[in-house]
């Protein structure tokens, strides 16, 4: 099962340093490890930089896969609105990245089965322009999973979504995760999504590493004042999981 | 890996994509039907009247006609015919890609100030006898005319390389250059005499009557360059639609795509106005059309631009020549007006997946 550790990590645009000392424990395949922080913090300079789409100090070290990093898959926020392409022919182009104009049976067939699993088969022949927020966001998804990457990085994939899809991804994703040995990391702004569903968690503040670890270890009620300003408890839900609950912000 | 944490599915949506695929292929060698009959028409027209059976026996059977009927044929018409085509294809294809790597649909060598740069470079040599490089005096316009419009199309490609350059503000730099050359056109209008001024305005009116088998074969060359490199690229070009990011995290490399691209379309774009003149229309439309028939699968795309660019100047070079008998009009004029109405029919009817 692929794994994936990063050292020293860090990203520049120009002169600019967006992102400084990141270190990791091994992250898994099969686990899920949420990538939390405030706005602008330097989330998805950390995704472009482990997708070695930004340049910058540090390494991410990969084992356990024969492939190298073109089996690490970023996934951005948004897909084209304007492109002129049905849903089904945006799942394909990821697909085919690379390869010839032919297009096998088994490329129709992974991508029937993509757009099944995140269950909008129904827009498959509709084109990217008509779709909603949300309805482009799984359509990202469904692009980022027929690549079939070992480590999906996942930039704010259900900030579109409804509270019932949101739900629905996340606990599709973690199910995947453990079926297929993927490393999923997720970009998150909602810390009770990564209680749920997330083995690990980072914190990113100001461009550094302000924590990393076992999720609950990490969200805890000292991180929240600290990086989010928040005066928060973390209580059980009736269903014994830990949850957020904000009482006021720090002015 | 399995995906799928559902049963197998059948490819039900697989069926109905190589059914759609089919369509598209159906419709595109429709388009080539239909240019091959424009390409014979616009043969047979002309003002001495001849009977197609005459155009057809000088064509598959030259030594069966008068020497003066296959030399208007062989050596007028057909040239022609098939400057229109390569013309008409470059221009669309230059188009359609900067249109794709600037993502945006006013993208064309005519609103990005090639056809501008070209014209002044045509005039200088028109109005002052200036060679931009010094060569027979023959080649002189044509050569002019080329290298300035070169020169905006590197301006482009070299600003797009830029650190913090946008695709909009390419698109503005572009516009930037269609006034900056028509500015100085005008200028050198003002001072041109009247006969230099008859031969610039002419000019700028696109023209195929100059159509020569050395320049048929020059565009149509760059054309079988340059068409295959962007075929390659196929699927790449058309993931640069779903923006830059979603294009880098397929493993492109967006920034070496779309200078490679850029390089490729100047070429595309400054030959043809070099020969044959200011063509402003086709370069901005055959793409649209092309998008809205088969969308922007680059695979079915790219053809398509082609084929619609060739059509759409082939059938403007009939219509050039039947409006007044005997007479052949300025086709960069009539262009827009063959395909405006058309243009507007599938704006209209195809609203939902136009850009």
């Amino acid at each position: 099962m692929v794994s994936l550790a990063l050292k020293g990590l860090g990203a520049k645009y120009g002169k600019h340093v967006a992102l400084s000392g990141v270190d990791t424990d091994v992250l898994v395949g099969g686990a899920i490890t949420a990538v939390i922080g405030p706005n602008a913090a330097g989330k998805s300079t950390l995704f472009k930089r482990i997708a070695g789409l930004t340049s910058g100090p540090g390494t991410v070290y990969l084992s356990d896969t024969d492939k190298g990093p073109e089996t690490i898959c970023y996934m951005p926020q948004d897909t084209g609105a304007n492109a002129v392409l049905t849903v089904y022919e945006s799942v394909l182009l990821a697909a085919k990245q690379g390869s010839g104009w032919k297009v096998h049976d088994r490329d129709l067939t992974d991508i029937d089965q993509v757009l099944r699993a995140l269950r909008i088969d129904d827009l498959a022949f509709r084109g990217l322009g008509e779709l909603s927020g949300g309805q482009r966001q799984l359509v990202s998804i469904a692009q980022a999973l027929v690549r079939k990457p070992e480590i999906l990085l996942m930039d704010e994939p259900t900030s579109a979504l409804d509270l019932f899809r949101q739900i629905e991804v996340l606990g599709f994703m973690k199910a995947l995760a453990v079926r297929s040995g993927m490393a999923v990391l997720i970009a998150l702004h909602d810390l009770n999504h990564a209680l749920r569903y997330c083995d690990n968690t980072i914190v990113i503040a100001d461009g550094k590493m302000a924590a990393s670890g076992p999720t609950a270890d990490v969200i805890t009620q000292a991180m929240l004042r600290d990086i989010y300003r928040v005066e928060a408890r973390l209580e059980a839900c009736s269903q014994g999981k830990p949850l957020v609950i904000v009482d006021s912000s720090i002015v | 890996m399995t995906l799928a944490l559902v049963q197998p599915v059948e490819a039900a949506g697989g069926g109905r994509y190589r059914a759609l695929a089919y369509r598209r292929i159906v419709l595109i060698l429709c388009l080539v039907g239909a240019l091959f009959l424009s390409i014979a028409v616009d043969m047979a027209l002309g003002p001495a009247n001849y009977a197609l059976s005459d155009v057809l026996k000088a064509l598959f059977n030259a030594a069966s006609v008068d020497d003066q009927l296959r030399v208007v044929i062989w050596d007028i018409r057909m040239p022609i015919a098939l400057m229109a085509v390569t013309v008409g294809a470059s221009l669309s294809v230059a188009g359609a890609q900067m249109q794709t790597i600037l993502a945006n649909p006013l993208a064309s060598p005519f609103t990005l100030g090639i056809s501008a740069a070209a014209s002044f470079g045509a005039a200088l040599g028109l109005v002052g006898g200036v060679a931009i490089f010094p060569v027979a005096v023959h080649y002189m316009v044509p050569i002019n005319a080329f290298l300035m419009a070169m020169i905006a199309a590197l301006f482009i490609h070299f600003a797009s390389t830029m650190r913090g350059v946008t695709v909009e503000t390419i698109v503005l730099l572009g516009i930037a250059l269609v006034f900056t050359f028509n500015a100085l056109l005008s200028l050198l209008e003002y001072l041109a005499s009247e006969q230099a001024l008859a031969a610039v305005v002419f000019w700028t009116m696109g023209s195929l009557t100059k159509a020569t088998w050395v320049k048929v074969g020059v565009t149509g060359a760059i054309l079988v360059f340059a068409v295959p490199l962007f075929a390659r690229r196929a699927w790449a070009l058309t993931a640069l639609r779903l923006g830059d990011d979603k294009a880098a995290s397929f493993g492109i490399n967006v920034r070496g795509l779309r200078l490679e691209t850029m390089m490729l379309v100047s070429l595309l774009a400054a030959i043809p106005v070099s020969f044959v003149g200011t063509i402003g229309f086709v370069g901005l439309v055959g793409p649209h059309i092309a998008r809205m028939l088969v969308g922007e699968d680059q695979r079915f795309f790219l053809p398509a631009s082609l084929v619609c660019g060739a059509l759409l100047l082939s059938a403007t070079s009939v219509v050039s020549k039947t409006i007044i008998p005997g007479a052949i009009l300025p086709i960069g004029v009539i262009t827009a007006l063959v395909g405006v109405p058309f243009f507007f029919v599938l704006i209209f009817s195809n609203r939902r997946r136009s850009w």
